[in-house]
């Protein structure tokens, strides 16, 4: 490992690679304790590489976060219905990012809450839009995802973030499930245990479904 | 013109004329690997609004231990609903209440500064308020806990002087005692016994709970005293009795082990002759207890009482 | 939300408390631009008064809420009203609809229910030595009958348990006659708050001395009664105390340790030490001189 992380988790990897080395069919979302910021990762864990892939426009507001693991915890997992999936969400999460700093960066900034001066709510570093943004964006790419979402299950660290879930979610997506990660002990700590956990049980359920699949092809045969 | 030097697109989009002829389409290849990945992010994306976190997807019991910081399950209470009328505890009214109580109120007290400091923290933050109502509501409660602590401290001092005090006063104590105990007539057996063990809960904390007492030297001595006196009271009425206090040296039990047996038997004449006979048993087997391991066999003895007592109960 | 700690720490109290110090000779200055910077009316008519010098006793406000007292100067001069309240700001006296008043115009987030206009009467505080209580007494020309007089002064002499108030309160007299007593008025009656005790719990006797030998506090008590390592003790100094209160070593100068250093080295010299042939040497060197002088 360099200064630039962990090589193997620092490229966009194809749904073909996820399965092959053993990863399941999610996505992981960290979030910055100390400015609200979000990173999204095809792996239990993230990179330097992937962090500046991430924050293309860093400014005073939106500064480049550091890849300390200590200020980085994980908000939510997404489990998908397949790899392609997958990487497809991965990859409009990372969509919306870019339209959000880059190429619609004044159309969002309309939309965050301002301060009296006129600039992003914050207090001290933390500027909590950044976490609301993200779940916004979740929503988003999961209503788009096709199919009726069905099959996706997401664990949110915390049901207070997800925001309203009578007002945001069930409406629009009645087929996703919503579950609290377990919060038992020092989850901090515990962390990357938790997440191989979820990780574990995500790929039992695809093998299952898969198994499903081949059986009832099989029969239609 | 024709050999002027053109641009390589250029010169084959001139070369194709209508009458050129169209190269014939590849025929399909039969083994293509496909790229590896060939998903794309949608283009319909659309930026939202952000979704600010909610209280309502948590549910919080009844019961939650951290509603003990709020009163009435309020987040901050008027200041009309506060008690600003009450005073605190006086030192004389706590004087009068025993250990437990003041622990209890103790912690009664400490919950509602707990709640207090709590809303005033609230006040001062987030309503950006300077009045100082919750804070003189506490300053009294916390009036009351020092007079808590200035009481018990001052009863541990009262009770440690007292205890010097009653070091040379002892002796003279526990012989006006033994006189006025033998002194009762027989009707009043019940007073006598009675005054007894407030004696000897009072002189050597014996205490009638078995698991409560503490062996010790002056437990022991205090055994021995009690025992005598019953035997004393009793001897007067029997010839047994009496006989086994004149087989005593200086008419008075000075085996902790005896002493167990008969401390031990009911106050009744007849469970006192018992004790005798049991006493003289065990002299004639030789079963005395050393003077010097004294303390262990008889906090043996309380360890079995208490055991006995314990399996009879359930 | 920004958090401020002042209410839980005295850190920087003193240098906040010496800001409101202000110098005697600003202090009327000062004190007329506060006055023209409140609005007529939250303005008291009485000049507020230190915090040591107000009133806290019964002795020193002299008339309760409740009690009829005589206006003795002003445009009011020789109204009975009755006292309201006390205004603790400003030691002074809230009467009621007798007393005086001040109509003044409030702004409308300061209206009261029911208020309809912007101007509003609103009662004066008086002082105290303007006021003179008023108390029915027996009329000595006519027996059975009271008479309504105003008292000159009064005194304070004696304590009894008064139940009204449900506390010791003086008797209050007529100054040089002593044994006529006026009485305090009685309280508007006021339920007990929710944090009182009954008194039938609060005078039940629980705790007894029944043994010399068993202390009736739990040993582990003790901790939290009385904390031996407790630093609000007095003379519980920690190390970091002490090297706050005692001030540096001053370092030595460059003179003064090279001076050092040399006295050091001088000692450390090896001593010399006379052998026996040189003790030989000297005393053949004094027998031989002494002989020379022929002793």
């Amino acid at each position: 490992m360099s200064y630039r992380g962990n090589w193997a988790i620092s490229k966009f990897r194809p749904a073909s690679w996820l399965e092959k080395c053993g990863y399941a069919p999610q996505i992981f979302v960290f979030r910055n304790l100390e400015s609200g910021q979000v990173i999204y990762s095809q792996f239990p864990n993230f990179s330097q590489r992937q962090i500046e892939r991430l924050f293309q426009r860093p400014n005073w507001e939106n500064k480049m976060p550091s890849a300390r693991r200590d200020i980085w915890r994980c908000m939510c997992v997404v489990d998908m219905p397949n790899y392609e999936s997958s990487v497809q969400l991965y990859q409009n999460l990372r969509r919306l990012r870019y339209l959000r700093d880059v190429s619609n960066a004044k159309e969002a900034n309309l939309l965050r809450k301002k301060n009296e001066d006129g600039n992003v709510w914050y207090s001290m570093q933390y500027r909590p839009t950044y976490t609301q943004e993200a779940v916004a964006d979740l929503r988003e790419c999961l209503l788009k995802s096709g199919q009726g979402a069905n099959g996706i299950k997401v664990h949110w660290e915390d049901p207070w973030r997800m925001g309203d879930k009578a007002k945001w979610w069930t409406p629009f997506l009645p087929n996703v499930k919503h579950v609290t990660m377990n919060r038992l002990g020092n989850t901090a700590r515990e962390e990357s245990a938790l997440l191989r956990e979820l990780g574990d049980k995500a790929k039992e359920e695809f093998a299952k479904h898969k198994e499903q699949k081949t059986l009832a092809a099989s029969i239609s045969l | 013109m024709l050999l002027k030097r053109c641009l390589h697109d250029t010169a084959r989009l001139a070369a194709r004329t209508r009458y050129t002829k169209p190269k014939p389409k590849p025929a399909p290849r039969e083994h293509v690997n496909l790229p590896t990945q060939r998903t794309h992010h949608r283009n319909d994306l659309k930026i939202t609004a952000p979704i600010p976190p909610a209280v309502v997807n948590i549910q919080c019991s009844d019961d939650h231990p951290l509603w003990q910081f709020f009163a009435e399950k309020k987040f901050m209470r008027a200041p009309e609903d506060l008690d600003d009328k009450s005073r605190p505890w006086a030192i004389a009214e706590l004087r009068r209440k025993s250990f437990e109580d003041l622990h209890s109120l103790w912690y009664a007290c400490l919950k509602e500064r707990n709640i207090l400091a709590r809303e005033n923290h609230l006040l001062k933050n987030a309503v950006g308020g300077q009045q100082d109502y919750y804070e003189n509501v506490a300053e009294k409660i916390r009036t009351t806990m020092w007079r808590i602590r200035h009481v018990l401290s001052e009863r541990d001092w009262s009770f440690k002087s007292a205890q010097q005090d009653f070091e040379s006063q002892k002796a003279t104590f526990v012989q006006e005692f033994s006189a006025d105990f033998l002194a009762l007539p027989s009707e009043e057996d019940e007073e006598a016994f009675q005054m007894l063990s407030r004696f000897q809960q009072a002189v050597y904390g014996i205490n009638e709970f078995i698991d409560e007492n503490v062996v010790n030297r002056n437990f022991v001595d205090g055994l021995k005293h009690v025992a005598t006196l019953k035997i004393q009271r009793f001897a007067t009425r029997d010839t047994l009795v009496d006989n086994f206090l004149e087989g005593t040296k200086e008419r008075k039990i000075t085996d902790a082990g005896e002493a167990f047996v008969v401390f031990t038997a009911e106050n009744t004449l007849e469970d006192v002759k018992e004790a005798c006979n049991a006493v003289n048993d065990l002299r004639l087997n030789g079963n005395g207890v050393s003077r010097y391991d004294e303390l262990e066999s008889v906090s043996k003895y309380i360890e079995q009482l208490a055991q006995a007592q314990l399996e009879k109960s359930t | 939300m920004s958090s401020r700690y002042g209410h839980l720490s005295k850190a920087g109290e003193r240098v906040l408390r010496s800001l409101n110090n202000t110098h005697k000779n600003l202090a009327a200055r000062q004190e007329k631009y506060a006055k023209i910077s409140v609005p007529d009316f939250i303005k008291p008519a009485l000049p507020e008064v230190k915090d040591h010098e107000r009133f806290k006793t019964c002795r020193e406000w002299m008339f309760v809420p409740g009690d009829r007292v005589v206006i003795m100067k002003g445009k009011y001069k020789g109204n009975i009203c009755v006292v309201k309240q006390q205004d603790v700001a400003t030691n002074g006296f809230i009467l009621d609809d007798n007393g005086p008043m001040k109509n003044t115009p409030v702004p409308k987030q300061f209206w009261l229910e029911g208020q309809k206009s912007h101007m509003i009467s609103v009662p004066q505080a008086v002082s105290q030595k303007d006021l003179r209580l008023v108390a029915d007494i027996d009329d000595p020309l006519n027996a059975g009958q009271t008479r309504t007089v105003a008292v000159k002064n009064i005194e304070f002499k004696g304590t009894y348990y008064d139940e009204n108030y449900k506390k010791m309160m003086p008797y209050r007299t007529v100054i040089g006659q002593s044994d006529l007593v006026i009485p305090w008025p009685k309280p508007a009656p006021q339920e007990d708050g929710e944090l009182a005790t009954e008194p039938s719990i609060a005078k039940e006797q629980t705790f007894w001395v029944d043994s010399i030998v068993k202390n009736p506090i739990p040993k582990d008590a003790f901790m939290t009664i009385r904390n031996p390592h407790s630093k609000f003790r007095r003379g519980k100094l920690t190390a970091r105390d002490i090297s706050k209160l005692v001030a540096p070593k001053m370092p030595m100068t460059d003179v003064k340790k090279a001076y050092i250093k040399e006295k050091q080295q001088l000692a450390s010299r090896p001593k010399a030490k006379l052998t026996d042939d040189e003790k030989e040497l000297i005393g053949e060197k004094i027998y031989q001189h002494l002989k020379e002088q022929g002793l």
